[in-house]
C-alpha cells in the first residue's frame, strides 16, 4: 500500500472544515479535505431557513447559499476533496486511514484539523419513560426528512426543547401543512435564539410552554400520545397536574454533543464540560499537531463563529506544518468559576510569534437577567473586563483579549488566570 | 414568553410596544414609542434595530424559504428563498405557491425559478444544487 502525504489535513467539510481547507491552503501548504458524506457542505445544505453568514458575508443567507459561497472559495484554491470517504482511524502520529470507494488508504499528514462537528442528543440520553414506538425523532432527522428527502414524517407533531432548530422545524412543519400542538420545554428559559422564537413561533401563533417536559410516550408500532407534567426548579414533574396530549410524532431539540470518537480514539484530552477537546488559543488540542475546529470543540451558536474558528485552526495547522512554531513552550490554563460553565480555549501557549490576541467564548449555565462583569483576573490583578446587561446560556459571550495581555503574561506568567461573573 | 414579553409591553406609557429586533442573532429587545406619526426606538444597539424596528410596525417582512420538488434528479427537492423579504401576511401565498411548481434537474444555486410571481419584484430562487440522475432515467427506458 502506497503512503500519500499532504501538509494538512482535513477531517469533515462542514463550514469549519471547509474554512479551515481554505486557510490552510492560502498558506501555500498542500490540503486534503475529507467528508464521509457524498456533497460538501456538512449539515448546512439541510437547513434552508435564512439567517447565516449575517457577518462573514454581510447578508442574510439560508444554510445552503452559505455553504455555496464557502465552496465557491474552496474551488478557486487547490484543495484536494475526498467525498464519500471514511476516516477508520487517526493515529498520534498523524496517519489518517481512509475508507473509500478506491478501498483503504493511509495518509501519512503534517498537521490535521478535526472539524467533525456534532450530533444530536437522542430520546436515549434523555431517558424519558414509556414505549418505544416509531415517530420519534431528533429536529436534525425531521429537517432531514422535510428538506432533503422530500417527505413528512407525521400529522400531529409535539416539539420537546426551545434549541434553535426545533423553533425552526415547528415554523417548516406548520407551513407544510403538519400540526404542530404543542413546544415544550423543560427548563424556566428559551433555550435557543429570541428571533427564532418571534418569527418561528410567535409568527404562526405556537405557543412555547416552559418549564413543561413530556414524562411518558405512548403507543404500540407509532406514537399515540404523550403525557406532559410541569416541573419544577430541580427538573422533578408534578404529576398531580399531568395532561395527556394525543400526537403521532416527538420531535426532540434538546441540544448537540460534539462528535469526538475519532479524538477519543487519538488521546486528544476532552473537557467535560464542552464535550470537545481542550484546545489553546491556535485550537491545537492535546494531541502534538492535532487541531480541532468548530461544534467539534464546543456548541457555537453561529456558523460564522465556527467558520472564524475552522480559519484559525487551519492557519495555525499550516503554520504547524511548515515548521514555523515551536509548540513546546509551556502554557497558561484558564479556569472559571460557576455560574460560568464553559470557557474556550481552555489553555494559553505563550510564545515568540506574532500575535493578534486572541478571542474567548464564555457561556453560563444559567439565566443571569441583570448587569453582570465578566472578569479574567488572577488573585488581586484585573487583566480583563467585560460589562453585560445580562448572561443567558443560550448566548456565548465572546471576550477580547488584546495583544499586550500576552506580552505581559510573557515576561510576568501568572500565578493562575480565573474568569469570574461578579 | 408570551406573558414576559406582554408584560415587558405594558411598562410605561400605553403607546410602547416591544418587539425582539430580527436583523442580526443579537436579538435586542426595542422599545417603540408611537406618538401620532412619529415613532421613537429605543433599546436598540445599532442602526439596523431602528430601520428593523419602523418595518415591523408598518408592515413586518420576513426572508421566505421552502423547498420545491426536482425532477429527474438524484434527491426529490431543492431548496428556495424569496430574493429579498417578503410581507409576513404574504407567506401562505408563497407557500401555495411552491406547492404547485416543479423544476427540472440539473438545478444550480441562485437559478430563478418563478419571476416577479406576486408583482412586488420579489422572484423566487434556488439555494441549492441538485444533479440528473442518469440511472433513473436510463431504468426508465
Amino acid at each position: 500500500m502506497t503512503m500519500i502525504d499532504f501538509d494538512v489535513v482535513v477531517i469533515g467539510a462542514g463550514p469549519a472544515g471547509m474554512s479551515a481547507a481554505i486557510a490552510a491552503s492560502d498558506e501555500k501548504v498542500s490540503v486534503l479535505l475529507l467528508d464521509r458524506n457524498t456533497e460538501l457542505g456538512g449539515i448546512l445544505p439541510q437547513c434552508i431557513h435564512a439567517g447565516f453568514g449575517a457577518r462573514r458575508f454581510k447578508e442574510d443567507l439560508p444554510g445552503p447559499l452559505y455553504a455555496h459561497r464557502l465552496i465557491e472559495e474552496l474551488k478557486k484554491r487547490p484543495v484536494e476533496v475526498w467525498l464519500d470517504s471514511f476516516v477508520l482511524d487517526v493515529s498520534p502520529s498523524r496517519k489518517v486511514t481512509v475508507l473509500s470507494k478506491r478501498g483503504y488508504e493511509e495518509i501519512q499528514a503534517r498537521s490535521i484539523v478535526l472539524a467533525m462537528g456534532c450530533r444530536e442528543r437522542t430520546r436515549a440520553q434523555l431517558k424519558i419513560p414509556g414505549t418505544h414506538p416509531a415517530g420519534v425523532y431528533t429536529a436534525g432527522t425531521v429537517q432531514r426528512m422535510i428538506n432533503r428527502e422530500g417527505w413528512m414524517p407525521g400529522k400531529r407533531f409535539v416539539i420537546l426543547g426551545s434549541g434553535d432548530i426545533g423553533m425552526i422545524m415547528a415554523r417548516r412543519i406548520t407551513l407544510e401543512g403538519g400540526e404542530v400542538v404543542r413546544v415544550l420545554e423543560a427548563l424556566p428559559f428559551l433555550t435557543g435564539l429570541r428571533r427564532n422564537y418571534v418569527q418561528c413561533l410567535q409568527d404562526f401563533g405556537i405557543e412555547l410552554f416552559l418549564s413543561r417536559t413530556i414524562t411518558r410516550i405512548d403507543g404500540y408500532e407509532r406514537v399515540e400520545g404523550v403525557e406532559v407534567a410541569p416541573v419544577d426548579e430541580n427538573l422533578c414533574p408534578d404529576f398531580s397536574q399531568k395532561e395527556y396530549i394525543p400526537c403521532d410524532t416527538v420531535v426532540l431539540s434538546v441540544g448537540l454533543i460534539p462528535e469526538n470518537e475519532l479524538s477519543r480514539k487519538m488521546g486528544v484530552v476532552l473537557d467535560p464540560f464542552t464535550g470537545g477537546p481542550v484546545v489553546d488559543q491556535y485550537s491545537q488540542t492535546s494531541v502534538y499537531g492535532v487541531f480541532a475546529a468548530g461544534n467539534v470543540v464546543q456548541i457555537y451558536d453561529l456558523v460564522d463563529d465556527v467558520s472564524d474558528h475552522g480559519a484559525l485552526a487551519g492557519r495555525y495547522a499550516a503554520c504547524f506544518a511548515r515548521s514555523l512554531l515551536q509548540w513546546q513552550t509551556p502554557s497558561l490554563a484558564f479556569s472559571w468559576k460557576a455560574p460560568l460553565r464553559s470557557v474556550v480555549p481552555q489553555r494559553i501557549l505563550l510564545q515568540e510569534m506574532e500575535e493578534n490576541g486572541l478571542e474567548v467564548f464564555c457561556r453560563v449555565s444559567r439565566l443571569l437577567e441583570h448587569e453582570c462583569r465578566l472578569v479574567l483576573r488572577s488573585d488581586e490583578t484585573v487583566y480583563y473586563e467585560k460589562k453585560l446587561p445580562f448572561m443567558r446560556p443560550a448566548e456565548m459571550v465572546a471576550c477580547r483579549l488584546d495583544k499586550g495581555i500576552l506580552q505581559q503574561w510573557k515576561t510576568h506568567p501568572p500565578q493562575r488566570l480565573q474568569w469570574e461573573v461578579v | 414568553m408570551e406573558n414576559s414579553s406582554s408584560s415587558e409591553a405594558s411598562v410605561g406609557s400605553g403607546m410602547t410596544k416591544s418587539i425582539y429586533c430580527l436583523r442580526c442573532p443579537r436579538g435586542c429587545l426595542l422599545q417603540v414609542e408611537e406618538e401620532g406619526e412619529q415613532i421613537v426606538v429605543s433599546g436598540n444597539a445599532c442602526k439596523l434595530g431602528e430601520a428593523f424596528a419602523l418595518q415591523e410596525i408598518r408592515s413586518p417582512r420576513r426572508l421566505f424559504t421552502s423547498s420545491l420538488c426536482v425532477r429527474g434528479g438524484t434527491v426529490p427537492v431543492v431548496s428556495v428563498m424569496s430574493s429579498q423579504p417578503i410581507l409576513r401576511d404574504d407567506i401562505p401565498r408563497w407557500v401555495e405557491l411552491c406547492r404547485t411548481l416543479e423544476v427540472e434537474a440539473p438545478v444550480v444555486p441562485e437559478m430563478c425559478v418563478a419571476k416577479n410571481p406576486f408583482g412586488d419584484g420579489i422572484d423566487l430562487i434556488t439555494t441549492w444544487y441538485v444533479e440528473r440522475d442518469n440511472d433513473a432515467e436510463n431504468q426508465g427506458r
